[in-house]
């Protein structure tokens, strides 16, 4: 007669603990989430009020946003295993601790009275086979919660991907209404030299007489560490810039040259799956001259114009 | 120098400043927050498992019952599945761990010199170029000067050269600053860009994670 009694009692414990502990960890969950994007949410500011970054920092917000509505999402989850699973267990357990005493009583006295021990038997199984059914069939309520939490979740995520992922796809151009700033400022390169043969120049090394070819503070065009930084355009030209860029992405390893240590690691199921991964820049000479966020290399399709010849 | 061209100077300190100043400890504290959110998430994972190895003892326990040894097969079948779930999300948090905050640690150590010898590289080009001109413009003044009442043709040839130097360092300086800030935002530009992007990625990660678990 031990069997009926056994099931929910072995869970009893187990139970007890588990509520207790899920509580706990419900509340750490949430403050840490909530923490994190709360983060994620003040850095969308700093974009915010920048000149440049402006809709990355849309993004930035909307993503927390979207991963508040997850967290809410889960809640809710845990309120319904709560609801669905634990108390109903737990309420069982209370009711079938009388209850299962007097069945016991009642079959062995059912046994007593009948000598029929098959009968007391059958009962006490029967006792058993409902509390697994009810087991399982909460079980399966869960099952149907997570399911359910798991369709809205990928729902929301996937809804706002590929935007999120487009507002980070061009790390190396500015908005228009910063190019304009930058056109007040500087006028009409002057000197015949055109904008697409002073940066040839400047690649091959030859300075024009009298002219500083970079003057900036990166480093000079024709020193380019093999990071492949962007080289210095006029403000002027949109249509250099884009051919530039096309010229610059050559400069950019392969996405998963055997160069790159990491990479030539990842099974090629992973190379695959994973579209986006940034680079490591081989151990530099100095480290101050390398911009650690000189690559930003995106998904596989954005980069990568291998017919342009490749400059040196 | 212009109003404009000054405005554009002070646009691009202030942008350096911003990414050393606050961006990248605001990186930090995202990679700290990032560390904990980690830790939660384990913690609950853990609880759950624990709960789906309860399940599974009940389930065996049942399969020796003559009566219930099926629904002992299925609590077993359904704590496995849970138990794969779980750890779905755990390997979901581990890349989380790999290629978020470990990226975001990494570039932030990295930039702290970088951002720092950048930005002083370009303090002291500015210096230069605008002492420089300084210089040019003083050399007019005192060409002047010594011109002065003076009628001869040796005094406006050298007057038009001056002007030419002043000139031409001028719109040297003006390029300087435009270009110069174009860098400083497009640096900003490409930090924002890598943290949204990665991201994305692990937005991608989890909606891959819930999608394998709904199929």
């Amino acid at each position: 007669m031990n069997s009926e009694k056994g099931i929910l009692d072995q869970f009893n414990p187990s139970l007890k603990n588990f509520v207790t502990m899920g509580k706990h960890y419900e509340k750490a969950l949430t403050v840490a989430a909530k923490g994190y994007f709360d983060a994620l949410v003040k850095l969308g500011e700093l974009a915010s009020d920048s000149q440049g970054s402006k809709e990355l920092g849309d993004t930035l917000f909307q993503m927390a946003e979207v991963h508040r509505q997850i967290q809410v999402q889960l809640e809710d989850v845990l309120k319904l295993f709560h609801s669905e699973l634990l108390s109903q267990l737990e309420q069982k357990l209370e009711l079938d601790i009388k209850y299962l005493t007097y069945v016991e009583l009642m079959s062995r006295r059912q046994g007593e009275l009948d000598s029929l021990v098959a009968v007391g038997y059958r009962s006490a199984l029967t006792e058993e086979r409902r509390r697994y059914c009810f087991l399982v069939d909460r079980q399966c309520s869960v099952t149907k919660i997570l399911i359910n939490y798991h369709c809205k979740v990928r729902e929301l995520l996937s809804q706002k991907l590929s935007s999120w992922q487009q507002s980070c796809a061009q790390p190396t151009k500015l908005p228009e209404r910063a190019l304009n700033l930058l056109r007040h400022t500087a006028p009409q390169s002057s000197g015949g030299a055109g904008l697409a043969e002073v940066l040839r120049n400047a690649k091959l090394g030859i300075t024009q007489p009298g002219e500083q070819v970079n003057s900036t503070s990166m480093g000079q065009l024709d020193r380019l560490p093999p990071s492949g930084q962007m080289p210095q355009v006029s403000p002027d030209s949109e249509d250099e810039r884009s051919v530039i860029s096309q010229r610059i992405s050559t400069f950019r390893p392969r996405p998963y040259s055997m160069m790159n240590p990491e990479t030539s690691r990842m099974s090629p199921r992973l190379r695959l799956k994973d579209r986006m991964s940034t680079d490591f820049t081989p151990p530099p000479p100095s480290p101050t001259r390398i911009n650690p966020f000189a690559h930003i290399r995106l998904r596989k399709t954005v980069t990568n114009d291998r017919s342009a010849p490749l400059i040196q | 120098m212009s109003r404009t061209t000054e405005d554009v100077n002070k646009l691009t300190e202030s942008t350096y400043k911003n990414v050393m100043e606050q961006f990248n400890p605001g990186l930090r504290n995202l990679v700290n927050l990032g560390k904990s959110y980690e830790k939660a998430v384990t913690a609950m994972t853990f609880a759950g498992k624990t709960y789906f190895d309860a399940v599974s003892k009940i389930g065996e326990n049942a399969a020796v019952s003559p009566v219930s040894r099926e629904l002992g097969v299925v609590l077993m079948e359904i704590s496995e599945v849970h138990k794969k779930v779980q750890l779905e999300l755990e390997e979901t948090f581990k890349k989380f761990h790999r290629e978020l905050i470990t990226e975001l640690e990494k570039k932030t150590d990295m930039d702290i010199k970088y951002m720092n010898a950048t930005f002083k590289r370009y303090q002291s080009e500015h210096k230069f170029k605008q002492d420089f001109l300084d210089k040019s413009q003083a050399d007019l003044k005192k060409l002047r000067r010594k011109s002065q009442g003076k009628h001869s043709s040796k005094y406006e040839v050298k007057e038009n050269e001056c002007m030419e130097t002043i000139s031409s360092r001028q719109t040297d300086m003006q390029r300087f600053i435009a270009e110069g800030c174009k860098e400083a935002l497009l640096e900003e530009k490409r930090r924002f860009c890598f943290l949204v992007d990665k991201h994305c990625a692990f937005t991608y990660q989890l909606t891959a994670f819930h999608d394998k678990v709904t199929h």
